[in-house]
């Protein structure tokens, strides 16, 4: 096999790919204390890197089980967008990865919890005066701190994972990976020939 | 859709560095220095630092600012809204007059200082399209989260949050981020085998596979 420079976008690409494969294998990542599980689907794009061919792009509850994805990935095609669900130690958030910049964009986080803290008086002004105002103050306060903590959750367990792939991308394991997802792409095609859905 | 509700939607970037202990005082002085001011009439955009939940302050105070170790800061830009097809209607009538008034044609140059004269008299009277991105960055982190923001705003924003802060503020991408995580690119060129490429196990012919599946 001819072997090829690669990228920054061919790499994003790949490691795309990668958390595809890692999501239906159910694979696992410690990030410090947190155990993350990857899931992609709903969503997915895939692109030719050499830039051949148009990009094929599946939408839907089982987008992940496309046979058009899997032709696609049979011609050489790697995932450029998806939408990607972690699970952080239970805490499960959704959101989209791009291939050119790898953030963890349009995530949906849950509701922040009204925090039960009582107005802040000022001096002179009677009490409930300001208690309408000080109390938005206060729940914008938490909020912007709360989204922020996820968020950077979020993305530090995908900049790690992106970490742990492109380090190990020299090594054995990451060889023994493409073997594995050719083995992948090769019986969900071949399952499609037998009349089976990937699973 | 912003960064106090909704689902999360950015522009992430990263900052070359950070900032110097006790910076905040100085940081304040610097935000209210170009903290926004209304457009006047000759000028199209105006653009400057507003309190993130009150676009429409005058003035920033450390609470608008600083919340916990985030730093939160609105960034408005106003620009005034001047419909071409106004501005060459107005132009015919006004050559009209003129043509009549003088008993000749207008010259090229008359055309234009005229034209010019038009432009600035509807701007000072055009409508304003406001704009508000909402900018959270964590000194700690070096990064940024831009919600609401254009590329263009985004340029914009990039731009003055270099010098409000002497730190420069580049959109992030993986190349980016590669260097932060501190794999070098060179390292991983041609010495491993590509993911892409025909797969030996399966020698299925297109038309095949598409009968396969209508």
């Amino acid at each position: 096999m001819a072997e090829m420079n690669v990228s920054p976008e061919y790499l994003g690409a790949e490691f795309l790919t990668f958390l595809w494969h890692a999501g239906e294998s159910g694979e696992e990542l410690q990030v410090g204390e947190h155990v993350v599980r990857v899931s992609v689907g709903q969503h997915l794009k895939l692109r030719s890197m050499d830039g051949s061919g148009s990009d094929v792009v599946i939408k839907g509850e089982h987008a992940h089980r496309a046979p058009e994805l899997f032709v696609a990935l049979w011609r050489g095609a790697m995932v450029v967008q998806a939408k990607v669900q972690l699970d952080i130690n239970g805490t499960v958030l959704s959101g989209a990865l791009k291939s050119d910049n790898l953030t963890f964009n349009g995530v949906k986080l849950p509701k922040v919890e009204e925090q039960d803290a009582g107005p802040r008086v000022e001096k002179g002004e009677k009490p409930g005066e300001n208690a309408e105002i000080d109390r938005q103050a206060l729940a914008d306060e938490a909020a912007i701190i709360d989204r922020s903590a996820m968020l950077e959750l979020a993305q530090g367990v995908v900049d790690a994972w992106f970490e742990q792939f492109l380090k190990e991308r020299n090594s054995r394991k990451h060889q023994a990976w493409v073997a594995a997802v050719r083995k992948w792409v090769a019986g969900s095609i071949q399952g499609m020939v037998d009349g089976k859905l990937p699973s | 859709m912003t960064a106090l509700k909704g689902t999360a939607t950015f522009r992430r970037f990263f900052i070359g560095g950070q900032p110097q202990k006790g910076f905040r005082e100085k940081a304040l002085r610097s935000i209210n220095a170009r903290r926004f001011m209304p457009t006047k009439d000759a000028e199209g955009v105006a653009f400057g630092w507003v309190p993130l939940t009150d676009a429409l302050a005058d003035h920033l105070g450390p609470e608008d600012v600083f919340v916990g170790e985030l730093v939160c800061l609105g960034f408005r830009r106003d620009e005034k809204v001047l419909r071409a097809a106004d501005v060459r209607d107005e132009l015919k009538l006004r050559v009209r007059e003129l043509q009549f008034e003088k008993g000749r044609r207008l010259s090229r140059d008359e055309r234009a200082a005229l034209k010019d004269a038009i432009v600035f008299e509807l701007r000072a009277r055009a409508p304003i399209r406001r704009k508000v991105a909402e900018l959270v960055w964590n000194p700690e982190k070096a990064e940024v989260r831009l919600y609401g923001a254009s590329k263009q705003m985004a340029q914009a924003c990039g731009e003055l949050f270099a010098r409000t802060f002497e730190l420069a503020m580049e959109e992030s991408e993986v190349a980016g981020l590669m260097v932060r995580l501190g794999v070098d690119l060179a390292t991983l060129k041609g010495d491993t085998v590509p993911l892409s490429g025909p797969i030996a196990s399966v020698t299925m012919p297109a038309r095949e596979l598409e009968a396969a599946h209508g």
